[in-house]
């Protein structure tokens, strides 16, 4: 499997380890990891735009996008936004339903992992560690959905080139 | 006046209520809690109480029931009031007697162990109003919503909802998987509906979280 699959498994294997009590640290992994499964799946299909067989420079690129670039994407998609460049075209690009449940899947476990690795004010429960793990699968499912589609490769490709993209037109 | 400076008047006047930590944790309040509360002083005996209160405004927010108890609560309330010097009241007795059932009544229906800020409750409510008139079957093991508002680690605004499921919807790790899985989406629509500003965060939990958790006694 690859590392975003193995970091999915794992999250759910720590969210489920402690049969009675569930110890925090395992908790806090756990939503953790249900993050970076998400992260790491979105930032590598994103190298992948621009490199598909070249493992190492794969992941070269992958080391140049960053957690608030995709953040800061997803929240313009999510409310279906898309780079000034791109918004008055004569048939404008339609972001998915489904595109737009992966944005919220990723803003959403962006902030719990903030809070599960920060504050420790919090004391997770199993259940809702376990809806969280779950958040992260449905959109590693919804995401082979519509990863080939154009509004998905936007995205993608976004991550790295918002900022030229979003410039006022000229 | 909007109800979210009448729900901070009142907020403020039950300030005995602690909530014992942001919901999911927030402590719950009930009758006797809010009775003892009201008995320790009397600084809420003063108009300031009801200050935002407009009567237009409250449709939105309660059912017809509840909103006729509210509008009638505050009537009784304003009633004593009236007569008293806002900054310096000296009720007497009988004045005392007759407002603390109309605020208690009113501390009730504001509901802060579900709601710990007013713009929680100007949202909160309106989705809980909306899913209990035209409940999804998806819902059917949905026991309870809390919320709370603020910003989130980057600065953006957020809404923080826990939905509480019954035991029987946490019985397995499927099954509580696959009640997130229907549900999320429909709370996290119907408040982006809502209020378009707010990102939601929606965490799930049994509702015997409190019981588990041990520690979530009111502080009075």
């Amino acid at each position: 499997m690859s590392l975003p699959q193995d970091l999915l498994v794992q999250a759910r294997m720590l969210a489920t380890i402690d049969p009675c009590r569930p110890k925090q640290a395992n908790l806090r992994r756990a939503i953790s990891g249900a993050y970076y499964a998400l992260f790491h799946l979105l930032a590598t299909d994103a190298a992948r735009l621009y490199v598909r067989d070249h493992s190492g420079l794969v992941t070269r690129i992958t080391r140049t996008i960053n957690h608030a670039d995709i953040m800061s994407v997803s929240r313009e998609f999510n409310k279906r936004v898309l780079p000034r460049s791109f918004q008055h075209v004569e048939r404008p690009l339609v972001i998915s339903d489904m595109l737009v449940k992966v944005t919220k899947a990723f803003i959403s476990l962006q902030a719990e992992r903030h809070k599960a690795d920060y504050d420790m004010g919090i004391t997770y429960t199993r259940e809702a560690t376990l809806t969280h793990v779950e958040q992260a699968e449905t959109a590693f499912a919804e995401w082979a959905v519509v990863k080939s589609a154009d509004d998905a490769r936007l995205y993608l490709a976004c991550f790295s080139n918002w900022d030229s993209w979003n410039k006022p037109p000229r | 006046m909007s109800m979210k400076e009448f729900w901070q008047s009142v907020r403020a006047a039950a300030s005995f209520y602690k909530y014992g930590g942001p919901p999911p944790d927030a402590a719950p309040i009930d009758a006797a809690i809010i009775d003892k509360g009201l008995r320790n002083s009397t600084n809420w005996l003063t108009s300031r109480t009801m200050t935002g209160w407009d009567e237009a405004n409250v449709d939105e927010y309660f059912t017809p029931a509840d909103r006729d108890r509210l509008v009638q609560a505050v009537h009784t309330f304003q009633a004593v009031t009236k007569p008293l010097n806002p900054y310096r009241p000296a009720p007497t007795a009988e004045q005392i007697e007759t407002a603390r059932p109309a605020l208690a009544e009113i501390i009730h229906l504001l509901e802060f162990d579900r709601y710990a800020d007013a713009d929680a409750f100007t949202t909160g409510k309106r989705m809980v109003l909306a899913l209990a008139s035209n409940p999804p079957p998806e819902l059917a093991e949905l026991v309870e919503l809390r919320f709370n508002t603020g910003d989130d680690w980057a600065g953006y605004p957020g809404i923080w909802i826990s939905a509480f499921l019954s035991v029987t919807a946490c019985g397995t790790d499927d099954v509580l998987m696959g009640h997130s899985r229907e549900i999320r989406p429909i709370l996290q629509d119907l408040s982006e509906k809502i209020d378009p500003v707010r990102f939601p965060f929606v965490s799930f939990e049994s509702i015997n979280r409190s019981e588990a958790s041990g520690a979530l006694e009111a502080v009075t």
